[in-house]
């Protein structure tokens, strides 16, 4: 083995420990927020009944009964009620935290690749900067809620649709917490150094800058989650999004409207999910970003 | 200060020619030929190509760009597919309702937003902090479609104290203001949320700054001292994020028109996407889209007029 070689191996598990060593210290920090526990309680929760989603109810989530329409909640066998198809809202509130959280993570995960790799070049390359960042101004020129209808009144009413909308109103934020942190990260000593060795490129922004990037990438996805989740139910809760029967809970607000007189736990119910669902998303997101960067926090 | 407005002026013109040219755009990207859904399924080709004639839709598509954008700074934005109405008519006659309810959901934003922010910074770590900050986050999580249906449950439903729905009497009239205040409350929530959060923040920060510590040491009264050195500094940051907030709260009466039927510019929005009537949809788009840039300027420019350090230079 060369000497080169060792070095470089010594310098990585170095690199690497010292990741684990702030990865550590980041999650401490954290845990030390009360609120962040409460909402890493509630997103727990809600991956269990993503996962364990066929356990956890008895009932198929569409199947309808017109015998016990409108049932209360506490009913014997229902306990969270019955909508006016006599479908059991326990078992479509699971089946809807299934495709809330999806739907979550599809557009969070879709509108990163698209504001990384703008953000990336319009940082790095000078001559790409003005041309990424007008048109990541016209894309900000847009309430991102009108955006997402733009959008889907092109693409067609349903889900999927609903996940590229909002990725693609996600692109800008992105791109631009990215084209910052990259601003900062490539005037670093270590970047001088790297393209002076003669590296690619590609290997400086993807090995070097990317990863220097991420604490306020981590903060803006899981702030984002929460944005997602909130307007993949509001669009379809306008009927731009899910179609009946899918499960989706502003939909389910969105058919417990007509029955809000008589069954008020139609719309309470989905809409207190929803609630829960996105305050853990700000909170932890909010939490994370106190503890990848604790000069920020006026608190302390 | 003039060439600062000049220069967001030039900005903003290319702002809305960047806007005008996505809106068009979309609707030669969306399926389906626009003379085939005027013409209806009974239309032979012959009534198409006439239709493509008449409306310019076989010119090249920089020409028919360069016909709609005349158009649009004629306040010509073409008709509607289904009801054959003006889109510039349709919107004139609905816009009053959004803006009336824009309105008055920033200064319901505006008026909770700022006060809970600044008690809450004025009374750092007490339970009213802690507090206004679990409803100020939960505020932010509240979906507004959600809190629109529970307030009519409670507000109409329940206690009968307010009408259910439409801003159907004008808002100067007590019947009006009783129509307004559950849509404004639903509306303004979300944004009362994030101003309280914003005031807090940046009032927590003035009241620790060196020159608040001064005036304090040179015996300035309490009073003196949040009004005159913190409030006027503190405001400054949230003074955008009401400018921004009252840009979203455009966006958000959509939403909120749905769930009160409020016959309003989003309302319309959404009947004319579930239509596939894209003239209406690009005319709504474009009008929300260019007034969403123009508070953003105004933001920007009373800005630079209320702190004199901010250069644009």
């Amino acid at each position: 083995m060369s000497t080169e070689t060792v070095t470089a191996s010594i310098a990585s598990a170095s690199r690497d420990k010292k990741r684990e060593k702030n990865f550590v210290k980041t999650w401490k920090r954290l845990l030390k927020n009360k609120m962040a526990i409460v909402g890493l309680v509630i997103i727990a929760l809600q991956l269990i009944m993503t996962v364990a989603a066929p356990i956890l109810v008895d009932y198929d989530p569409n199947k309808q009964n017109l015998a016990l329409s409108e049932l209360p909640p506490g009913t014997d066998g229902h306990w969270m009620g019955t909508d006016n198809y006599g479908r059991d809202i326990w078992s479509r509130l699971v089946y809807g935290a299934r495709i809330s959280l999806f739907v979550g993570l599809g557009a969070v995960s879709l509108g990163l690749i698209g504001g990384v790799v703008l953000g990336l070049l319009a940082g790095y390359y000078r001559r790409l900067d003005g041309i990424i960042m007008r048109f990541v101004d016209l894309l900000f020129a847009f309430p991102g809620i009108l955006l997402a209808m733009l959008i889907i009144a092109i693409l067609g009413t349903s889900l999927v649709n609903v996940v590229i909308a909002i990725s693609i109103w996600s692109i800008p934020t992105c791109a631009r917490i990215v084209r910052g942190s990259v601003l900062s990260v490539k005037k670093q000593e270590y970047i001088m150094a790297m393209k002076s060795l003669g590296a690619s490129d590609g290997r400086i922004l993807f090995k070097h800058v990317l990863p220097n990037c991420t604490a306020p990438i981590i903060v803006f996805a899981t702030m984002r989650m929460a944005t997602a989740i909130l307007s993949t139910a509001s669009l379809s809760f306008l009927g731009l999004g899910a179609q009946p029967p899918t499960p989706e809970w502003g939909a389910m607000i969105a058919a417990g409207q007509d029955f809000m007189w008589s069954s008020p736990h139609m719309i309470i119910i989905p809409g207190i999910a929803i609630m829960l669902v996105v305050f853990a998303f700000n909170v932890v997101g909010d939490a994370l970003r106190d503890a990848l960067d604790p000069g920020m926090n006026l608190d302390k | 200060m003039a060439g600062l407005i000049v220069q967001r002026f030039i900005q903003l013109l290319l702002l809305l020619i960047g806007i005008s040219f996505i809106v068009f755009l979309s609707m030669h990207i969306a399926p389906g030929d626009p003379a085939s859904i005027i013409g209806g399924p009974t239309a032979s080709k012959a009534d198409i190509k006439a239709i493509q004639e008449n409306l310019g839709l076989n010119k090249p598509i920089l020409v028919q760009y360069w016909d709609y954008l005349k158009g649009v700074f004629t306040g010509d934005l073409g008709f509607s597919y289904q009801t054959k109405q003006s889109v510039t008519e349709a919107l004139t006659q609905r816009f009053p309702n959004t803006l009336n309810l824009a309105i008055a959901s920033i200064i319901v934003a505006v008026v909770i937003g700022v006060t809970a922010g600044i008690i809450s910074a004025l009374k750092h770590n007490s339970l009213f902090d802690a507090l206004s900050t679990i409803i100020a986050l939960g505020g932010i999580s509240i979906p507004n479609f959600w809190l629109g249906a529970v307030l009519i449950l409670i507000f109409a439903v329940n206690l009968q104290w307010l009408p259910v729905g439409g801003l159907t009497e004008p808002f100067w009239t007590i019947e009006g203001m009783k129509q307004l205040i559950l849509p404004a409350l639903t509306l303004g929530t979300g944004s009362a949320a994030m101003i309280a959060r914003m005031s807090r923040s940046a009032m927590l920060e003035v009241i620790r700054a060196d020159y608040v510590r001064t005036a304090r040491a040179k015996g300035v009264r309490e009073k003196s001292v949040i009004m005159l050195h913190c409030l006027r500094n503190a405001m400054i940051p949230v003074i955008t994020v009401i400018g921004l907030n009252f840009g979203f709260l455009l966006g958000g009466t959509i939403i909120t028109e749905q769930v009160f039927a409020i016959n309003g510019v989003g309302r319309l929005m959404i009947e004319s996407i579930a239509a596939r009537d894209f003239p209406m949809v690009q005319g709504a788009v474009l009008l929300v889209a260019t007034l969403f840039v123009l508070v953003n300027l105004i933001v920007d420019i009373v800005y630079a007029f209320i702190d004199p350090r901010i250069s644009y230079e």
